[in-house]
């Protein structure tokens, strides 16, 4: 484990008191408005007082202040400094910084965070999603190995969002780093994140697998359902634009833009994942996944979260209670899972 | 201008410059103090500093006096050059603490913040943060202080008298002119002292550059 902490607080009536080990690689915390995500990032920064104790990479953090933890925060403000430019805030950062990176990995992270045609300009000459970028670059140029961000993309549009994750999983690979990444978005979780856990009323719940969390109880319920898996890549189709993944025995077929690497993950909505116990005939939808249906949970009125197995990994389809009866469905059912290509991002 | 007023314009400004310049460099560090700190003590240190704003200027210079005096607390300092750098810093306290502690305030946390985990000590986020961020109230700072202690007089009256070279300033040249019915002299102190601290409140009407 990379990072193992147990952090009190009381502030009025709340009561934080969450204890957590987490894995390098990107961690999401999951939790409703006031359960404490945001004060917990506070204290594991040393911006609040909190007591317990913090062990990052085995160096006890909890008796240092701030400036000697070696961490990067960032929230949803990205608090450039607004009379540097982009370079000089840099610059700045990497002198500051417990151990600044060498020139080639600077030179590497500005080229990988796509900061090249920015370094002249001021912060507030940067559209929301720049900064953040910037930002980002920020945090990483001094040599911070523990990266805190507490929704750093709340206020950009989707496109930027989508953009920041895509950076912040390269560099966390790149880097080793280790990255609690606070969130209310599944999709952004399910986009980056190797773990998760929930957070409720200031106690953090035991870490899981990304997807094991996102088809639990807890999360496959939410109307923004959805399984990610990371699965290897057989061939890409150049004239239809299609992606086909390993999945376990079968195909996964996913209509992209653009080739993938090795691997590549993908988000599968529960919302676009239909039902059949018969191998469907002639449908547009590409994906026929012969799964087992494991259990249901109820996740509206009339409506249901079914979770599915395939091989190892689990996928869910948001079904109505009426499609349950009708199936007449039992643990343990084979079913063909029809997705559609189109809606697999 | 005679040789004597010309020594007391020379007196004002040497006075102003040592007084503002002495002020400001204590000022800075108290006032991002104030600003910091979270506790409430330091506010119990701040509405003493402001005390000067309030008291009248005579009744400050007649406690100074009372400091300065030979067998004072820090005796020998009175009608002396030196008694009246300390007096005049005292008297324009308010006006540097005031300016630099709100455009310090006025910095976001955010920033401090992120500067803080970013590596910056306290005085690292001083130097890079709060003083080229506070440019605007360092400038007010400094003018105001400055003009303020160009046209000081009741506190240089108690405290300094009228010696040449020494003590005797432009406003008090002022005030002895009229005593003396030299009213085109007086014309000229007066003329000298509106237009210099006219020209010192320019600073203060800049735009903020960021």
């Amino acid at each position: 484990m990379s990072l193992v902490f147990r952090q009190c607080l009381q502030r009025g009536a709340f009561n934080l008191d969450a204890e957590g080990r987490f894995p390098p690689g990107v961690n999401a915390i999951f939790g409703e408005s006031g359960s404490g995500k945001s004060s917990l990032l506070r204290a594991l920064a040393g911006l609040e007082a909190g007591r317990g104790q913090i062990q990052h990479l085995g160096r006890d953090l909890q008796s240092l202040p701030s400036h000697r933890r070696g961490l990067g925060l960032l929230t949803q403000r990205a608090a450039l400094l607004p009379h540097l430019n982009v370079g000089e805030n840099l610059k700045l950062a990497h002198r500051l910084g417990p151990a600044g990176l060498n020139p080639a990995q600077i030179e590497d992270l500005i080229k990988q965070l796509d900061l090249c045609a920015l370094i002249e300009r001021r912060p507030l000459q940067l559209s929301g999603g720049e900064q953040q970028r910037v930002a980002l670059a920020r945090c990483l140029i001094g040599g911070a190995r523990l990266l805190l961000l507490d929704e750093p993309c709340s206020g950009l549009d989707h496109a930027s969002h989508e953009r920041f994750l895509k950076h912040l999983s390269a560099c966390t690979h790149k880097l080793g780093l280790t990255v609690l990444l606070v969130t209310h978005h599944l999709w952004e979780a399910a986009r980056t994140a190797d773990h998760a856990c929930l957070m409720q009323n200031g106690k953090l719940g035991a870490i899981q697998p990304i997807n094991q969390l996102l088809c639990s109880a807890d999360l496959a319920t939410r109307r923004d359902a959805m399984a990610c898996l990371q699965l290897p890549v057989l061939g890409f189709d150049h004239s239809d634009h299609i992606l086909s993944l390993e999945l376990g025995r079968q195909v996964l077929q996913v209509a992209c833009g653009e080739p993938g690497e090795r691997e590549q993950r993908v988000l599968i909505p529960a919302a676009s994942v239909s039902l059949s116990p018969l191998p469907p005939q002639h449908s547009s939808a590409l994906n026929r996944i012969e799964t087992q249906f494991l259990s249901a949970y109820p996740s509206a009125p009339g409506e249901l979260t079914a979770v599915l197995r395939t091989g190892d990994h689990a996928l869910l389809a948001r079904i109505t209670a009426r499609s349950l009866r009708q199936l007449n469905l039992a643990s343990g059912d084979r079913l063909y899972a029809q997705i559609k290509a189109t809606a697999l991002h | 201008m005679s040789p004597a007023d010309w020594q007391a314009t020379a007196l004002s400004l040497k006075l102003a410059a040592l007084s503002t310049g002495l002020l400001v460099l204590i000022a800075l560090p108290l006032a991002w103090w104030l600003s910091q700190s979270r506790r409430r003590w330091p506010r119990l240190i701040e509405a003493l500093s402001l005390l000067p704003l309030i008291l009248p200027p005579t009744v400050l210079g007649y406690y100074l006096l009372l400091a300065f005096h030979p067998q004072g607390f820090l005796g020998g300092l009175a009608f002396s050059f030196e008694g009246l750098v300390i007096g005049s810093m005292i008297y324009s306290l308010p006006f540097a603490l005031l300016p630099l502690r709100q455009s310090f305030s006025a910095i976001s946390r955010d920033l401090l913040e992120a500067a803080a985990c970013l590596g910056a000590s306290p005085l690292a986020r001083f130097w890079h943060i709060g003083l080229p961020l506070a440019r605007p109230g360092i400038l007010a700072a400094i003018s105001l202080c400055f003009a303020h202690t160009l046209g000081e007089f009741g506190v240089v009256l108690m405290l300094g008298g009228s010696i040449p070279g020494e003590t005797r300033v432009l406003s008090i040249a002022l005030y002895e002119h009229v005593e003396a019915m030299e009213y085109a002299s007086a014309h000229l102190l007066a003329g000298i002292l509106a237009l210099s601290t006219w020209l010192l409140s320019l600073p203060l009407l800049r735009r903020p550059s960021v």
